[in-house]
């Protein structure tokens, strides 16, 4: 155990929990033509290796020896492999006894960091994905958009974001009251981020109210400069491309309107 | 910190994190008072329990003024701060991981299965919310997805879910969610856990480690299990009765 093992791990950087993962261990991918890399972990090295949900990857025999359940992000510790974004980043944290601040070993504050996580999965990681399948990706994904769910999950997002903004960040900068991120804050930080893939109007209105909510999401992106802003390239190329079909669809429509 | 703090823990019994909670203080004697607050008659949203907890959900503990909500939280936390016996949250890192990777898998599969299963097939007018069968249909699928996942992969090699010879919170958290399957029909939740023997021996397990306390604790879900039940029986004898006669 410890920093003298192996690590690999298996991303999507579409996937909101690998990029948590990846910029938790600063991640940098090479400039290689397979965009397979060197990672580097609070001075711990991990192999990065691709693994593309969208063209099945995750359900092919060799990934799914290292996770039967065909989900990433997965790492391979010297043998001990894993799976879950919180989980991983837990256990690196003490594994490789990264800044306390991260995973702190006070029980009270690590307490606090556990509540943001868990609180996490039933709200702003639900809402988010149920708002975007719903008013955009369903199409990508082989599926129908069904705009009552659209609208329950946006209802559902605002109050966690108001949640966030009243009561996370109510008197800290962050969301698990230290004054300086944990893991918890990279794992939302990602989760809000995959909002880009909406139209800018919407997802721009949808954080507008919330200004402690903004301020934080910078601050956790300048905390984990550059890494925040490199790891999300890939998100960025197809919130371009849908952005892009938007006004295509959109002219498309003026096109075929019936003249006045 | 430790055992001379007062403890009070906040639960509704109807819920499954608040059984899960209770169970894990119960069975390791951790000495707390038990406040019930109900999710039904709306004290969740109340100011004395919003000072606890803003959120305005259970379960939610005072712990000599430190105050915590989300049942996975507050049993790490009890486990550490109560040091009860190693099996529940181990120190080993890779085994404590393993039970981390069950309790985050547990959100998103049978804890969101479960849930809209139940209130799509069966307590949505409970909730003044109406049902969908669609998405009865869907969660069942996925449900079904969550126990072969238990059945073929966290049981596969192993009696508890995070490959111990002892339960873990994982454990009582998961054992907790599926009893919420007995407010279904009995016919229908016999049904759906048929084809999973180990996590039908799995259930047992748990049941039998943490005597009588699952039993005892699960009293007000099996109250409401049988109001349910007496109800669809009244409402199909309703329908005999006015069914055209042939």
């Amino acid at each position: 155990m410890g920093s003298s093992r192996n690590l690999t791990l298996y991303v999507d950087l579409l996937s909101q929990p690998c990029r948590a993962v990846t910029i938790f261990c600063s991640g940098m991918i090479d400039d290689d033509d397979d965009d397979d890399g060197h990672a580097r972990v609070n001075e711990i090295e991990a192999d990065v290796q691709i693994v593309s949900f969208l063209k099945k990857e995750t359900r092919e025999p060799p990934f799914l020896a290292i996770n039967p359940l065909g989900q990433v992000p997965a790492i391979d510790d010297g043998g001990f492999t894993l799976s879950e974004s919180h989980t991983i980043m837990r256990y690196l944290a003490a594994t490789r006894k990264v800044a306390d601040h991260w995973y702190p070993e006070d029980l009270e504050k690590r307490a606090c960091v556990d509540r943001v996580l868990d609180w996490q999965h039933g709200s702003i990681d639900r809402d988010a994905a149920q708002f975007l399948v719903h008013r955009e990706l369903a199409p990508l994904l082989g599926r129908t958009k069904n705009p009552t769910l659209a609208a329950e999950a946006e209802d559902s997002l605002k109050q966690s974001l108001k949640t966030m903004e009243t009561v996370w960040l109510k008197d800290s900068p962050f969301l698990a009251r230290g004054s300086q991120p944990s893991i918890a804050d990279i794992s939302s930080a990602c989760q809000l981020q995959h909002l880009k893939l909406l139209d800018k109007e919407e997802s721009g209105a949808l954080l507008a109210p919330y200004e402690k909510v903004k301020a934080w999401m910078v601050a956790v992106e300048e905390f984990t400069a550059p890494y925040f802003v490199e790891v999300h390239g890939e998100l960025e190329k197809l919130a371009k491309i849908l952005e892009e079909r938007r006004k295509s669809e959109a002219e498309a429509e003026l096109e075929t309107a019936p003249k006045l």
